[in-house]
């Protein structure tokens, strides 16, 4: 089981930089939805089903499909401008915040890891967590208005000044 | 198994942090808190499991995956109108809309 896991491990940080460092961004957006489908077989082997139901239909198809459509409004494009932080210095940001969780993580021995099923999900949603619902209702009018704001034109001076003439 | 875990989900936050950092295309820097969102959502749930508290762990599951999706789509929207007003999608560009 632990060779499962450390292939779907290897796959997803493979998929994942793959998504972020090639220069392609439809590339780009199909790695992502790879890293999404093995982020997806990840959260089902440790024991919650539902996630990764969720997880497979909107990160990989839902979000794959709206970056594509983007993709296609805005185009690829070869940015030369500078870097804000050099390379090697982001390197060693990243290496030295993350060796230090890493390092804090390995100190304390985690407890042995089994999937457990959740027995009561549907209790904890809707009676512990009500504020959180709500707060995704707004969340997802926020979003419905964002693909609104995707699929309309931009407004520039010129057009504002159209209707007028 | 619980130390694959823990590799797989700092590989995804230290790769999505990088990119956050490196990176100069709106687009991309949508692609870098996917992948940054989804090394956090894995360390919810892997969290959960270890306390016991499964079924917290799933619902904020759920709430992340929701406000993601609402990131991705919000940037994604931002990203398209910058580049049609400024005609480019550098991040530098977001500076002089005002002008």
């Amino acid at each position: 089981m632990t060779l499962i896991y450390a292939l779907i491990a290897v796959a997803l940080i493979y998929s994942a930089y793959k998504a972020t460092r090639l220069k392609g961004l439809l590339n780009a957006a199909l790695w992502l939805a790879a890293t999404s489908c093995l982020t997806s077989l990840l959260l089902y082997l440790m024991g919650s089903p539902g996630v990764a139901v969720i997880e497979l239909s909107v990160g990989a198809g839902l979000v794959t499909v709206l970056f594509v459509f983007a993709i296609s409004i805005v185009g690829d494009e070869k940015i030369e401008s500078k870097v804000f932080v050099p390379r090697i210095a982001a390197l060693l940001i990243t290496i030295v915040s993350f060796g230090a969780l890493a390092f804090i993580w390995a100190s304390n021995v985690p407890p042995v890891f089994t999937s457990k099923e959740a027995d009561i999900l549907a209790n904890t949603i809707w009676d512990d967590r009500k504020i959180d619902i709500y707060l995704q209702a707004a969340l997802i009018i926020s979003g419905i208005l964002g693909i609104m704001l995707l699929i309309a034109p931009a407004v520039t001076k010129h057009s504002k000044k159209e209707p007028n003439q | 198994m619980s130390y694959v875990i823990i590799i797989a989900i700092l590989g995804l936050l230290g790769i999505g942090f990088y990119c956050l950092i490196i990176t100069r295309n709106l687009l991309k820097l949508v692609v870098a808190l996917q992948v940054l969102i989804k090394g956090a959502m894995l360390a919810i749930i892997f969290a959960g499991s270890l306390t016991g508290k499964m079924e917290t762990a799933q619902s904020m599951a759920l709430t992340i995956i929701v406000a993601d999706t609402i990131v991705a789509v919000i940037g994604l929207a931002m990203s398209i109108q910058v580049r049609q007003l400024t005609g480019t999608s550098n991040i530098r560009s977001i500076s002089t809309l005002r002008k």
